[in-house]
């Protein structure tokens, strides 16, 4: 009986992951930090910088928001391609060759850069510790209240999700004894959390061999598992599929994509109507370790990143009134300078589509201005119907 | 059959004619045509053209290498882009690196002593008999029980092959393991150790510096890692936009001094007063950073200790007895640049000062000033570099008789009361070797270093190496310490060898680079950890079971693996890798390049290197490991060391001072027992130029090709000396000048230049070699010979700027 359990249990959880993954497009990055290769490799750190770190020609891509959705990125990077083109012209640069999946990696990296919390202040977050109440259960050096541990025992050097996963792990009985000794449980706006975090990083004292404790940064992927595997999706769906006691968070996407331990200090304010609501279903309350904290909320950052499937009508209005027909055909209709789009090899997603574009910015950019066509701009969303809608007129191999 | 080609004959006639970057000097026509009819004539390689990354090892530096290979030759070595350490750049030693390996007077096998020592009598053995006879002579010892009498006497060596040199010895039971220091500038550890309470891990972070202050530290020719130096140079010169200011103090105008925005000639030896008088200044105006020293140090104010007893601190010290007028009166620099200085280092800030690790009370008066302005474990000032991970070898379980053996005293530490600061002395172990005393040695192993030729007194040497009966090199050239060998077992050069080389750079980010073959081996040669290993297993029991591998190459393998496992760091990257981790790091993440060992060590192979690209400020605990934790202007360490020795021994060692002063920065004059100023007017300064730095590079002939700017003193040695002096003492430029010390005379061919103080004499050190094959051979003098053996009292090593001399027309 109990195997059947299991079994049962596991198919309902590898049928729930495939349909996230159908719902999510086809590639949510297990490790998009890799794309800072690209980064390098590709050159673009010549021209731009991350978080002041590169070239100042373009912007600082640690700094712009451009956090869209895969092909909405794709779409500025199009936007911006003729003047990325004379600039580098210019400075005699070779103009970047990727492909569909290093272009993946690229824009998954860049979107995935504010993931990363920037650097707190230990002196806010010292009067925080004190303003928000820390200090009347918890101590640092010596001083503050005994009933729960004092916290300069946290590693040195050791990364701040920990001190966060450690506070929802304890949550439930924190939130008890609060109420029980009539404290309101701390609410954290903006990055109030992460000057807490930074007063207490910098009062640790406990010991780590070598120095260090760095984890790896969020997986994605692993993080889509947890959610399942932790029952969040019993409560919570994404984009309809899941749970309907909590919001759908792919409706609160924009709200999730924050740095890590600011969804990590939404969840926290979230905790006590969220624990009473486990209690009240009979769900056990889902613990934390190593860093499933860390993917799970690296998974929720993601959940803006993928684009809905392209609108079939748009598709075909953008590409006759972006110009793409003046060249271009499809299925023999349209013009003959470029290849017939159907026939294209070697396209397996949109974002292949996508580099293929992009690879060949130097010639059309050339056509364009012989042919006197403006430069196609795309606004949000509109990459993914043209793309979409040159997937589906694909030729099928025979 | 031997011949020209028209490319050489246009080559020797573009040499001889001056047109070369290369360009010889006098003796040209033998170099050149030695070079051109040797017996090791080389056709054009022909191939597929490849590329390798490895380190570089002709200095302690620590480089990254790209090689370029033609089929199977090694045609050109440049610097990897990727490497931490160099970012592409390279000296002349790195790209003359060639030359070492393709040595015509490489030793292309065992060797095994037939004649009389020294004689150079030898006959080739296999490596199997060789490897037998040290067997067998290592199974007497230990059947005798005196595992002890063995020791291993090793040059620049680090990491695992240090590591196994170190366990070998542990598990046969001898604890004689003697580092070799090879005396490159690496700032003043002596006093880093009595203020900080540390001995190693010294930096200072010049890329981020305003204003460096040198006492005597020749940055740019002899510092232990120069390309560092001179990359930091360029980038804070021109590249970073605000222009750092460098002062260079010293009595000879160096390449650094050159270079520098001000060069501050100094009488000799005066450095650390200059010091005082700047820090007598800083406080007397009130410029010295009260908040660092109120928070961080140590014995600044005069203090009470726990009996109740007053103590002087360094302010009252240096007040009192340090003002503009006397140290102008010591140092020869006038008052007003005294008092210049001192502003401008007081107020430019981030400031550092960087000395060298001459007499202990100098080294502290400089170091002292990095606390006066604060710049200690800040950007810009010294950094503690954070530690290199040691990946830990299994444990070993030495038998009864090794236990007993590693338990024996040391045979180079020092006796009790001398030499307060030193663990262990090169030349203690050669006195000790020559008078058998506490025991006889039985064996030796000499490892990449010549104490001959590096020693000031090289028949003192051979007469120590004498009396032990059993010498084993390891060397793969014949220098003079392997001509004394019995066996010589010699070794690949770097650029056939697996190894690893951990070191760290300027901004304290720990670094292991992967040394590879570039090339197969040459020659019947081996590498010396696979010989250590082989004697391992070949003497049997706990000595067999040490090693974790069959060999070195997997031993490496299974150190990088360990080191995987600490899941620290990230293979070396680029600037922008860097900041990525840096950045990555601030957040407590890490985002390596690699997913599973096999990649690691595939990728590490790739790249040339690991390292750890952080460096947290304030870790108190981390940068003063001093009795207070603060650091300490008034030295606990020193005042524990000295402990309670009576005056007769103080006397003895030869400190001068008494009481609190002697644990404060200070100044006292250093000059040998017998110092006669009017027989011999002049002070002799040895200096270390880039080619030779180091002491292992002279048979490289591009190297003995650029020596000096001036064709006169290629291939040969000089004396540097005043235009004005030479006058009076009718010298002329290229005259053959006799230098005369109480110890002995050596000729020079003379040199006029401006920038040599009257009173000073400068010989560049590094040639005079009496064997290293055709090239270093009979080439120069080794102004060695006439230093006068004065040692540091404290630590005990070597003052070799203190001699007198007399100079003369030959």
């Amino acid at each position: 009986m109990g195997i059947v359990k299991i079994v049962v249990g596991l198919m309902t959880i590898i049928a729930i992951l495939s349909s996230l993954a159908g719902a999510e497009d086809y590639r949510l990055p297990s490790n998009p930090v890799e794309g800072s290769r690209i980064f390098i490799n590709k050159g673009c750190i010549k021209c731009h910088a991350i978080k002041d770190e590169g070239g100042t020609i373009g912007p600082d891509l640690g700094k712009v928001s451009i956090g869209g959705t895969l092909l909405d990125m794709a779409g500025v990077m199009w936007n911006h391609a003729p003047y990325m083109e004379g600039v580098m012209k210019q400075e005699k640069i070779i103009w970047p060759v990727l492909l569909g999946e290093e272009m993946a990696s690229l824009i998954a990296y860049l979107y995935f850069v504010n993931y990363f919390d920037e650097p707190g202040d230990p002196a806010v977050g010292q009067a925080l510790f004190v303003s928000k109440g820390c200090i009347k259960c918890h101590s640092i050096n010596g001083s503050g209240g005994k009933i729960g541990p004092g916290l300069d025992k946290f590693k040195q050097n050791a990364s701040p999700i920990v001190i966060t996963q450690a506070m929802w792990n304890h949550g439930p009985q924190m939130s008890a004894k609060m109420s029980q000794l009539a404290i309101q449980p701390p609410q954290f706006q903006g990055k109030e959390i992460i000057d807490l975090l930074a007063y207490i990083k910098t009062q640790a004292k406990g010991r780590i061999a070598g120095g260090t404790a760095y984890m790896l940064p969020g997986n994605p992927q692993e993080g889509r598992n947890i959610f399942v595997e932790k029952g969040c999706i019993k409560c919570h769906a994404v984009r309809a599929e899941g749970g309907t006691t909590g919001p759908d968070l792919g409706k609160r996407a924009t709200e999730l994509y924050r740095s890590v331990n600011q969804v990590a200090g939404i969840m926290w304010n979230h905790g006590s109507t969220m624990w009473a609501k486990m209690k009240e279903k009979g769900i056990e309350v889902p613990k934390f370790s190593g860093k499933e904290m860390a993917d799970l909320i690296a998974y929720l950052y993601f959940i803006r990143y993928f684009d809905k499937p392209g609108d079939p009508i748009k598709g075909p209005r953008l590409f006759s009134d972006r110009w793409c027909i003046k060249c271009h055909s499809i299925k023999g209709e349209g013009g003959k300078v470029g290849p017939d789009l159907a026939k294209v090899k070697g396209i397996s997603s949109p974002v292949d589509l996508a580099a293929m574009m992009w690879n060949h910015v130097p010639i059309i950019y050339k056509e364009t201005v012989k042919q006197q066509i403006p430069w196609p701009q795309f606004q949000k969303g509109e990459m993914a119907d043209i793309l979409g809608y040159l997937e589906a007129t694909q030729e099928k191999p025979k | 059959m031997m011949g020209i080609n028209r490319r050489d004959f246009l080559t020797a006639l573009g040499v001889a004619g001056g047109g070369s970057a290369l360009a010889f000097g006098p003796q040209v026509g033998l170099k050149v045509f030695q070079t051109l009819w040797g017996e090791d004539w080389v056709e054009v390689p022909t191939g597929l053209e490849t590329r390798i990354n490895s380190i570089c090892q002709q200095c302690p530096g620590g480089c990254g290498i790209t090689v370029r290979l033609v089929g199977d030759r090694a045609v050109k070595i440049d610097g990897n882009p990727f490497y931490p350490i160099n970012r592409g750049g390279l000296c002349p030693k790195g790209q003359s690196g060639l030359q070492s390996l393709y040595d015509p007077d490489r030793i292309r096998g065992p060797l095994k002593r037939v004649g009389e020592r020294g004689a150079g009598k030898w006959e080739s053995i296999s490596w199997d008999d060789a490897i037998k006879t040290v067997i067998t002579k290592l199974q007497e010892i230990r059947e005798k029980k005196e595992t002890h009498t063995i020791a291993i006497m090793a040059g620049e060596t680090r990491g695992l092959m240090q590591a196994l040199l170190e366990r070998f010895l542990l598990a046969f039971g001898s604890p004689n393991y003697i580092r070799v220091s090879d005396d490159l500038a690496a700032g003043p550890l002596d006093a880093f150790y009595l203020m900080q309470g540390l001995k190693e891990g010294l930096v200072y972070d010049l890329e981020q510096a305003n204003y460096i202050l040198s006492f005597g530290c020749d940055l740019l020719q002899s510092f232990w890692s120069p390309v560092q130096v001179l990359r930091a140079f360029g980038y804070i010169r021109r590249e970073r936009g605000s222009r750092a200011r460098v002062i260079q103090i010293e009595p000879r105008q160096s390449i650094t001094a050159t270079k520098a925005d001000e060069w501050i000639p100094i009488n000799p030896g005066t450095e650390g007063a200059l010091a005082l008088g700047i820090a007598h200044l800083m406080i007397r105006e009130g410029l010295h950073d009260e908040n660092f020293i109120w928070n961080n140090a140590f014995g600044f104010e005069d203090w009470i200790d726990d009996s109740r007893i007053s103590h002087q601190g360094f302010k009252g010290l240096v007040l009192k007895e340090y003002s503009p007028g006397i140290v102008s009166s010591i140092t020869g620099v006038p008052v007003d640049v005294i008092i210049r200085l001192a502003r401008e280092f007081a107020t430019t800030k981030p400031a550092v000062a960087i000395g060298l690790r001459g007499d202990v009370p100098s080294q502290m008066a400089v170091h002292a000033l990095n606390a006066l302005v604060g710049s200690i474990d800040s950007p810009g000032g010294v950094l503690v570099a954070r530690d290199i991970p040691v990946p830990e070898l299994p444990p070993i379980e030495p038998d009864e008789i090794s236990q007993k053996g590693a338990q024996m005293p040391h045979i180079a530490q020092p006796a009790k009361e001398k030499y307060l600061l030193a663990d262990y002395l090169p030349h203690t172990f050669l006195e000790r070797a020559s008078t058998g005393e506490p025991y006889k040695l039985e064996a030796l192993f000499l490892y990449q270093t010549n104490p001959i030729f590096s020693s000031f007194n090289p028949e003192g040497v051979a007469g120590a190496l004498d009396k032990i009966p059993f010498i084993v090199s390891f060397s793969s050239f014949m220098d003079e310490s392997s001509q004394q060998a019995d066996l010589i077992l010699p070794d690949h050069t770097y650029l056939e060898r697996w190894q690893d080389d951990p070191v760290y750079n300027l901004k304290g980010y720990p670094i292991i680079g992967l040394r590879r073959p570039v090339v197969s081996p040459l020659y019947d040669t081996r590498h010396t950890g696979d010989v250590i290993i082989q004697l391992a297993r070949g003497l049997g029991g706990s000595l067999a079971q040490a090693f974790p591998g069959k060999d070195f190459p997997e031993t490496l393998q299974y150190y990088f693996q360990k080191l995987f496992e600490q899941g620290r760091g990230d293979l070396v990257g680029q600037e922008f890798e860097e900041a990525w981790s840096k950045l990555l790091a601030r957040g407590g993440w890490r985002s390596p390049s690699y997913q599973t060992a096999e990649e690691f060590w595939q990728r590490l192979q790739e790249k040339g290197g690991w390292w750890e690209p952080i460096y947290y400020y304030g870790e108190g605990e981390r940068v003063f490991k001093t009795p207070s934790q603060r650091f300490e202007f008034y030295s606990q360490i020193l005042k524990e060391r000295v402990g309670v020795l009576a005056e007769e021994r103080l006397k003895a060692i030869g400190v001068q001072v008494r009481g609190d002063k002697l644990f404060l920065p200070h100044w006292e004059a250093v000059k040998p027992p017998e110092s006669n100023e009017e027989q011999y007017p002049f002070i002799l300064n040895i200096y270390q130029p880039l080619v030779f730095a180091g002491l292992i590079n002279a048979s490289q002939p591009f190297l003995q090709g650029i020596t000096s700017p001036a064709p006169l003193e290629r291939w040969d040695c000089w004396i540097e000396i005043n235009p004005e002096l030479a006058k009076k003492l009718g010298i002329s430029y290229g005259d053959q000048v006799w230098v005369e010390s109480p110890r002995g005379k050596l000729s020079f061919r003379a040199k006029l230049v401006e920038g040599a103080m009257p009173e000073v004499v400068n010989i560049p050190l590094g040639v005079g070699h009496k064997a290293l094959g055709r090239w270093a051979k009979n080439i120069g003098k080794n102004p060695l010979l006439i230093v006068e053996g004065h040692l540091e009292p404290l630590t005990g090593r070597p003052l070799i700027n203190t001699t007198r001399v007399k100079i003369y027309r030959a």
